[in-house]
Formats: C-alpha cells, sequence, structure tokens
C-alpha cells in the first residue's frame, strides 16, 4: 500500500518533478497552468496562447492536436516541432492531449503533454546515414564485381580472336568477336543501370489506398505468371487506411518482388506453383509480403542479395539491381525490406513500413501557405532528399 | 553439356553460366593441349562428371539454380568424385566465399575440405594454367602426359 504521505507527494508535487512538459489550456488556447518542466522549456506563460509559446506564432497551427482533441474528445499523440527557450533552436516533441471534461460532459480543457525526442530523432537520423552508407559500400562492391566479370569476358574475347589469328582459324575470331560484342554490350547495360540508380528519382509522395497499388501490380503480372504456369493471386486486407506513399516507387518495389518471385517459380521443377502478394496492417505498420513456392535460395545467396549486379538469374535475365532498388525505395519511406528463404521451398519478401516513420505529405496549396513558416512539419530524413 | 575434344589428353570440365567465360576458358586449355567439357547448367553438372569423368573441374560461383559451393560439396561427397581437383574460378572475392571462415559458415560439415583452389576473376591466362598444371600434378603423382600436342 502507498502510504497517504507518498500519495500526497504524488498529488502536490508529482506536477513539478516529471521531466516531461506539460500545460493546460483553455477553448481560447489560452495555458491557465504549467509545470516547472514546462516553465524552464518554454519560459514565460502566464497570459499567452500555446502555439506563441510553443511556436512563436500569432495563430493556432495548422494541424491542432488540441483544436482536434476539443472537436472529438479523442486524446492525440503526435510528433511537432517547436522552439525551446532554453535552448532557442528547433526541437522535435512528442506531444499527447488528453481532454479535461466538466460535470456536464463539455470538454473545458485540454493537458498537454510534451516530451523532448530531439535526442531521439538525432540517433535517428544517425542510423539513417549510417544505413545509406552501408548501402554504398555494398553498391561499390557490388560494382567491382559486375565489373571483373564483364573484364574477364573482353579479355577472353580478345584472346580467343588473337588465338583465331595465329592460327589462321577464322571460325574461332568470329568466335572472339561474338564474345567481345556481348561484354561490350553488358557494360554498356551496367553503366545504363547504375546510372539510373544512383540518381535516382525524387519520390512522389501522395495520400494513397496501399491495396490499389498492389492491384495495379498483381493485374501487370496477370498475363506473364500465366505464361510462366505460376498462379499469381492478391491477398489484401481489408480496413487498411490511406498512406502517404510514393505511388510509382512503391509499384516499382511490388513489381520487382513479384517478377523475382515468377522467376523463382519458373527456375523450380515443381508442378504447381504459386506468387502471392498480400497487405496487412497491425499496431501502426503497413506490411506488404510477396510469397512464392519457387526454387528458394541457398545461404551463399542469401548473403548476397542486396549486393548490386549480383544476379543468380541466367545471363541477359538480371542484372541484379532490382532487389536493391527495392530496398533504396523502401527506406526512403522509413521502411525495411526482410526475408525468409528455404531452398527448394520458396521464399518471403517483406516490405515494411511504420506509419509514424511515413514521408509526411504536404499539398501544394500547404506548402505554399507554409512558405514562409520555418515551422513546416517535415521530416529531418526528408530534407535529404529533396 | 558437350565435349570438345577428347583422346588420351586431361579432360578438364568448365562449369560456368557464362558463355563467354566457357568460350575463353576452352579455348586457353584446349591451346595448351587439354581436352575440354563445359556445362552452363549446374543442375546437370553431376551428371556431366559422371559422363565425362574429367581429370579437372573449373567452377564458377554463382550460378543460377545451385551455386559452385553447393556443387562443390555434393562433389566432395560423393566418393566416385572426391578425387577430382577442382578450382573455383569466381569474381568474389577469395576470403568472402572460400576463405576457411567464410567458408564454414557456408558449409559446416567438416568432412568437406577448405577448397584449395582458387582464381579470382579476371584471371591471368598464365595463373589459371599454372594452378591447373600444379593439381593435375597432384593428383596425378607427378603425370605431364596433359601437356599433350595443342590442336
Amino acid at each position: 500500500m502507498i502510504s497517504e504521505g507518498i500519495k500526497h507527494w504524488i498529488r502536490t508535487e508529482l506536477f513539478d518533478q516529471v521531466p516531461v512538459s506539460i500545460c493546460v489550456i483553455d477553448r481560447d488556447y489560452d495555458i491557465v497552468e504549467a509545470n516547472r518542466c514546462f516553465s524552464e522549456t518554454f519560459g514565460a506563460w502566464h497570459n499567452h496562447k500555446c502555439y506563441a509559446v510553443y511556436k512563436n506564432l500569432t495563430h493556432h497551427c495548422e494541424r491542432c492536436a488540441a483544436a482536434e482533441t476539443f472537436a472529438d474528445g479523442e486524446t492525440r499523440m503526435r510528433e511537432e516541432l517547436g522552439v525551446s527557450e532554453s535552448e532557442g533552436k528547433p526541437t522535435h516533441y512528442l506531444v499527447r492531449t488528453v481532454p479535461l471534461a466538466g460535470e456536464d460532459g463539455a470538454i473545458r480543457y485540454i493537458i498537454e503533454m510534451s516530451a523532448d525526442i530531439s535526442e531521439m530523432k538525432r540517433l535517428e537520423q544517425e542510423k539513417l546515414t549510417a544505413e545509406r552508407l552501408a548501402a554504398v559500400g555494398q553498391t561499390v562492391a557490388g560494382l567491382a564485381h559486375g565489373i571483373k566479370n564483364v573484364i574477364m569476358g573482353l579479355e577472353g574475347g580478345m584472346y580467343v580472336v588473337g588465338s583465331g589469328i595465329r592460327r589462321n582459324n577464322g571460325e574461332k575470331i568470329r568466335q572472339g568477336w561474338r564474345v567481345l560484342e556481348e561484354n561490350i554490350s553488358r557494360i554498356s547495360a551496367f553503366a545504363k543501370e547504375f546510372l539510373d540508380f544512383a540518381r535516382g528519382r525524387t519520390p512522389q509522395v501522395s495520400v494513397v489506398d496501399p491495396n490499389r497499388i498492389a492491384q495495379g501490380v498483381i493485374e501487370l503480372f496477370r498475363e506473364a505468371a500465366a505464361q510462366s504456369g505460376v498462379r499469381l493471386r492478391a491477398d489484401l486486407g481489408e480496413n487498411i487506411a490511406h498512406a502517404p506513399l510514393d505511388q510509382e516507387g512503391i509499384h516499382t518495389c511490388l513489381a520487382n518482388l513479384i517478377s523475382n518471385a515468377i522467376d523463382a517459380c519458373e527456375m523450380s521443377r515443381k508442378k504447381h506453383r504459386c506468387v502471392v502478394l498480400t497487405t496487412r496492417e497491425r499496431d501502426g505498420l503497413l506490411v506488404y509480403e510477396v510469397v512464392d513456392d519457387g526454387c528458394g535460395m541457398e545461404y551463399d545467396v542469401k548473403q548476397k542479395v542486396f549486393t548490386n549486379f549480383f544476379s543468380t538469374k541466367e545471363s541477359g535475365k538480371g542484372t541484379g539491381l532490382g532487389l536493391l532498388t527495392t530496398r533504396k525505395i523502401v527506406q526512403e519511406h522509413g521502411g525495411k525490406v526482410s526475408f525468409e528463404s528455404a531452398k527448394d521451398e520458396g521464399s518471403v519478401f517483406r516490405l515494411e513500413f511504420p506509419r509514424s516513420r511515413l514521408p509526411e505529405f504536404i499539398s501544394e496549396n500547404r506548402a505554399e501557405d507554409n512558405n514562409g513558416d520555418r515551422f513546416v512539419h517535415v521530416r529531418a530524413d526528408q530534407e535529404d532528399n529533396r | 553439356m558437350t565435349a570438345k575434344s577428347s583422346r588420351n589428353r586431361k579432360k578438364i570440365l568448365v562449369i560456368d553460366d557464362e558463355t563467354s567465360i566457357i568460350t575463353y576458358l576452352t579455348a586457353v586449355l584446349e591451346d595448351n593441349g587439354y581436352a575440354t567439357c563445359f556445362t552452363t547448367d549446374p543442375g546437370v553438372a553431376l551428371a556431366s562428371v559422371r559422363e565425362q569423368q574429367p581429370d579437372l573441374i573449373t567452377l564458377d560461383i554463382m550460378m543460377p539454380r545451385q551455386s559452385g559451393v553447393a556443387l562443390y560439396k555434393e562433389l566432395r561427397l560423393d566418393s566416385q568424385f572426391r578425387h577430382i581437383p577442382i578450382v573455383f574460378v569466381s569474381a568474389f572475392n577469395r576470403a568472402s566465399c572460400v576463405g576457411p571462415e567464410s567458408f564454414r559458415r557456408l558449409v559446416p560439415d567438416e568432412r568437406v575440405p577448405v577448397p584449395n583452389a582458387y582464381l579470382e576473376k579476371p584471371v591471368s591466362v598464365p595463373d589459371f594454367l599454372d594452378t591447373v598444371a600444379t593439381l593435375l600434378d597432384s593428383a596425378g603423382a607427378g603425370d605431364k602426359s596433359h601437356l599433350g600436342e595443342a590442336p
């Protein structure tokens, strides 16, 4: 049992002891009460509007969580960018708005609790940078691998042509020449695809139905799958809300995965082969999954899956950039790619997007509205992609 | 699977999914007096080995359907083929694939020996021929009969 003394302390002191900024605002957005942490972080608040104290604004915020909570009585959690009085620099906050209803049930006040998550955001940014650098390293290694193969092909062509000349063997000269032509074409294609990959394209984020993208990809591959003797079907989750995604980018990712899955089925000697694209959402995590019962992968292949120019497909069928491109696009959405695979059993490739990390969609109108406002709510890692 | 020449010369089986590499290696080997045969499909490689009974195998690592490492394991665990010298010819860095540590991660089975011959693409012709000759010498106790007449 907690003693009365401790209960008293919790009632009277805890408010001022917690390392979270807490304030109470009324329907006019006036701050009527605040704790010590709030005062230390944001400075004077008596007779001030919350938006003035948080963000130096003269009007309430565009997507005001408090206004929404006043309107529907729902508790909300939202990331906001504000200005700390003590630090004087933009600070990331996780803000929770909780309605306070009077005896008549009407919501007269809202408690706003703001935790400074700037350090967490900084670490997240560092992690993203580290992931990008690792991807660059793998890219360079993959490029070297692809080039080594082509150099060997070119040296081979030269050798065979030389051998044909030495022996006055026309057929051998022609054979060597074909090898040279083939490898020059390959290096040209590599260079073009590598440049396309390196340049990338600016993600165009819009709020879209995640299932609709999946349906589009299924339609695109339906005929190709049928021709390959592969059954292709979609198993789309219900009640998946619209999400801010780069529609074309996600389409590219799913197309890469489905195409790979069909190829894996073609390489399998099984009689009935199937590829399933599923979508689902649980606890704020949006998931696309491509499952095939094709040839699967061995351990050494799995180790190299995200290396570009790494391909186990037959010559001329894959350059090895598909999965790397997929990972790049998924990372731009704050998501991750994972897979499981067993030799001769099949593979599962999974794209996971935490909704909290998805890029924020800002319409052209809103972007213009906010042009002079330094508090436009854009994630730091999105800024890199501008 | 195709045999390119034969008759009393040492026979080398070249396994690689790229036809340009097959063309190159078989040309080098034939110019230096070896008989050659090849396959671009690792799925039929075991059948090729059984049919052709090569004296030595050159093996790529990354191929469709089956990797060279998996094929190496099968060959080393089969008493019929265990004695055939194998040289890996791959674009991968040796340490990352068949170095002692990385190889044991790929193939934990201790009965499969760590490969002792590995050439990284692009290979130099003298290195390739030296490696082939050394492996054949070791296997054949100094037998130089593979250095037969060039075609």
